[in-house]
């Protein structure tokens, strides 16, 4: 969760060319590929971090796995990546290009989590609301948590609004002892 | 009898509670546990969290935000770390730490956050007051003026510490720094002083201790114990000054219209005691270090000095307009084989209004307190003294320094010419005078009649080993046969009133001496 501070600079400057190339959208795309790929697969993961592979076989790999799935640009990245010997931090600079697209977008991650699964109305009107009260473009990630035992909250960023039945138990039972 | 319980009233209640509370979302901001270890915890998130704020781990243990950095908070816990874990939640709490204070506390031991733990119930007040706490001004401060009665006559006399003051009290280990300032909590009794005494990284046996002789004194009816024990963790101990200094400002500022005080109410006076500051540095260091805080000498962090001079600044002597209220402090710092000029000793000499300085050599030597007249001092000196006590120990400071100057000499005592060998002599008696037992407070009228009787070589007559039995029968005798006297005495007394007491006394110590010499 700590992203180095070279992840930073990494997708802020690849971010750029991206914009100037109006490839953005393509490129979020890919790279939602490859983290997702990188995330299922150990072996990916420790092959591009290993040390001991040497670079000409890693670059050789890495264009027979992606070249024909990926972007022109996004392999460039890849095999610039490679070049630097930054390929370890590859997942950080992803996820931090994410971030900036979402910035770019006007879109804000939440996440609902509720006791009981919640149908598409009730997460609309979640999201509907946040929509106009936060001014942005919501994408809810939903999640179920039975020990909530009733109600949901919501996390925006850091912010938690909790409406669960169990917070409301729990503050009942403070407002019991300290009176 | 047995109590009338009704199952019907609990229930009623209880549907009551229920029935007010407000179902209402609940806002808060969180964070995740990145790390965890060694009593401190990396936080990931809690984007707004505040400098020393508490943050509340899911298991409610609390933590004190101390490192804010780029992409990660660094939390000291206040509890046991092996009970939380990697990726969980933690929530802000929004408010920077703070204690109960009140009257409540008084007679109450509790620890670094104000929590009791004497078994005795919870504390019902309805004050807190932040623990840290921006010192007062300039304006609103007076210069030290009135005494604070220590009852130890070589303190009152050579390095008076007045209401408002920090005394450093500074020796090794074992040489009475501890009693002599519970001693001088015993002495505030009566006196409307209320008493603070902070334990940091002591034994709890050791804290158990102090408890049971101030009960014994009565002393516990005015004094709270703060007790951050060796057991605690360090960020309890670090803590734990600042808590006390909360506590005992709530009686300062009572009357002082600017910190949220009642103009016309007389703001009260309050005496803490750090037992000790060197502990609570090493608590801190400890923080830092594990914090990746860059060390520097003794591998102490670089605030090391503004920890002790912001909570050392925070006792004060308020103005007039603001009450009048004090806070006086008597920090304690243990050095190492009387090494003064370590890190820890030479900041706190620095901040604090002079120091008591006590010296093992003197302490096996029998001289109790152990206090090194020469070495001791107190900047703020003869205001902070009675006008009876400046005129009599006026000269005792400089006889006592003459004779240390001669002692060298005494072992040709033969040689001597005869006003040298006086003055050895009367230098012996002082030093037999400076002499004082513990849990022996003595009134401002005691001192002065037995200083007086040293200084002005009334006690040429008593052999040097007899002094101390002198003193005693002296003090006795003043609290009975010459009870006239006592009861008139006047410590405050202008230059006629003084020649006047000064010959009553002179009287009676002649008396006295004679009739004790002639009992020998």
């Amino acid at each position: 969760m700590i992203v180095s501070k070279a992840a930073k600079r990494y997708a802020r400057a690849f971010f750029g060319i991206a914009q100037e190339k109006n490839s953005v959208e393509v490129i979020a795309n890919d790279f939602a590929g490859i983290v997702s790929a990188i995330e299922q697969s150990n072996e990916l993961d420790s092959f591009l971090k290993a040390p001991l592979i040497s670079s000409e076989k890693r670059i050789e790999a890495i264009k027979a796995m992606f070249e024909s799935k990926i972007d022109k640009l996004s392999l460039e990245f890849l095999l610039f990546l490679e070049k630097k010997n930054r390929l370890d931090i590859t997942q950080d600079t992803l996820t931090e290009l994410a971030g900036l697209n979402d910035e770019l977008k006007n879109i804000q991650r939440v996440s609902i989590t509720s006791a009981f699964e919640m149908d598409n109305a009730q997460v609309e009107s979640i999201t509907k609301h946040l929509q106009e009260k936060l001014n942005k473009n919501i994408v809810a990630e939903v999640k179920v948590a039975p020990e909530l035992i009733g109600g949901f909250k919501v996390q925006v960023g850091d912010q938690v609004s909790d409406l669960s039945i169990a917070t409301q138990l729990d503050r009942l039972k403070q407002s019991i002892v300290k009176a | 009898m047995a109590t009338d319980i009704k199952p019907e009233e609990i229930s009623d209640i209880l549907k009551k509670q229920f029935a007010d509370l407000e179902v209402s979302s609940e806002n808060y901001e969180v964070g995740t546990v990145l790390s965890v270890g060694d009593g401190v915890a990396r936080i990931y998130g809690l984007a707004n969290v505040m400098a020393g704020e508490l943050v509340e781990f899911a298991n409610g243990i609390r933590g004190l935000a101390l490192n804010l950095e780029e992409d990660n908070v660094g939390v000291a816990i206040m509890g046991e770390d092996k009970d939380i874990r990697e990726g969980e939640e933690v929530k802000r709490t929004g408010t920077i730490a703070s204690v109960p204070v009140g009257d409540a506390l008084l007679g109450r031991v509790v620890d670094g956050l104000g929590n009791p733990i004497d078994g005795k119930g919870p504390i019902s007040t309805e004050n807190t007051r932040p623990i840290e706490f921006k010192a007062p001004g300039i304006m609103e401060r007076k210069s030290v003026h009135e005494p604070l009665q220590t009852g130890i006559k070589v303190i009152d006399a050579l390095v008076p510490v007045g209401r408002g003051q920090r005394e450093l009290v500074i020796g090794d280990r074992k040489t009475g720094k501890t009693t002599l300032t519970i001693d001088t909590i015993i002495n505030q009794k009566g006196k409307g002083v209320k008493c603070f005494y902070v334990a940091i990284g002591q034994k709890r046996s050791t804290v158990v201790q102090v408890y049971e002789t101030l009960k014994a004194a009565g002393a516990m009816e005015y004094t709270t114990i703060i007790a951050a024990t060796a057991s605690d963790p360090a960020p309890m101990q670090y803590l734990a000054p600042y808590t006390g200094t909360a506590m005992a400002e709530y009686y300062c500022y009572l009357g002082s219209p600017t910190f949220g005080g009642t103009v016309g109410v007389e703001g009260g006076h309050s005496l803490i005691v750090y037992d000790d500051l060197t502990k609570q540095s090493q608590a801190y260091r400890q923080l830092s270090l594990l914090l990746r805080r860059p060390p520097g000498r003794e591998a102490f962090p670089g605030d090391v000095f503004y920890i002790h001079s912001r909570l050392l600044e925070r006792s004060v002597k308020l103005s007039d307009a603001e009450g009048a209220g004090s806070i006086s402090a008597l920090p304690i710092i243990e050095t190492q084989a009387n090494d003064v000029s370590a890190y820890i000793p030479t900041n706190v000499i620095s901040i604090t209004d002079g120091q008591i300085f006590l010296e093992s050599d003197l302490f096996n030597a029998g001289q109790r307190p152990a206090i090194n007249a020469g070495l001791s001092v107190s900047r703020v000196g003869g205001s902070a003294q009675t006008n009876v006590m400046k005129k009599t120990a006026g000269t005792l400071r400089l006889d006592l320094a003459q004779f240390r100057e001669l002692a060298a000499f005494s072992q040709f005592a033969s040689d001597l010419d005869p006003a040298t060998r006086a003055q050895l002599e009367k230098g012996k008696r002082l030093t037999e005078i400076c002499k004082q037992g513990i849990g022996k407070p003595l009134s401002v009228c005691e001192q002065v009649a037995v200083i007086f009787a040293g200084v002005e070589n009334h006690l040429k007559e008593v052999p040097v080993d007899k002094v101390v039995q002198y003193m005693a029968e002296f003090t006795e005798a003043l609290n009975t046969k010459y009870k006239d006297f006592t009861d008139s005495f006047d410590a405050g007394a202008k230059k006629d009133a003084f020649n006047k007491q000064r010959d009553e006394l002179e009287k009676i110590v002649v008396e006295f001496t004679n009739s004790f010499v002639n009992a020998l």
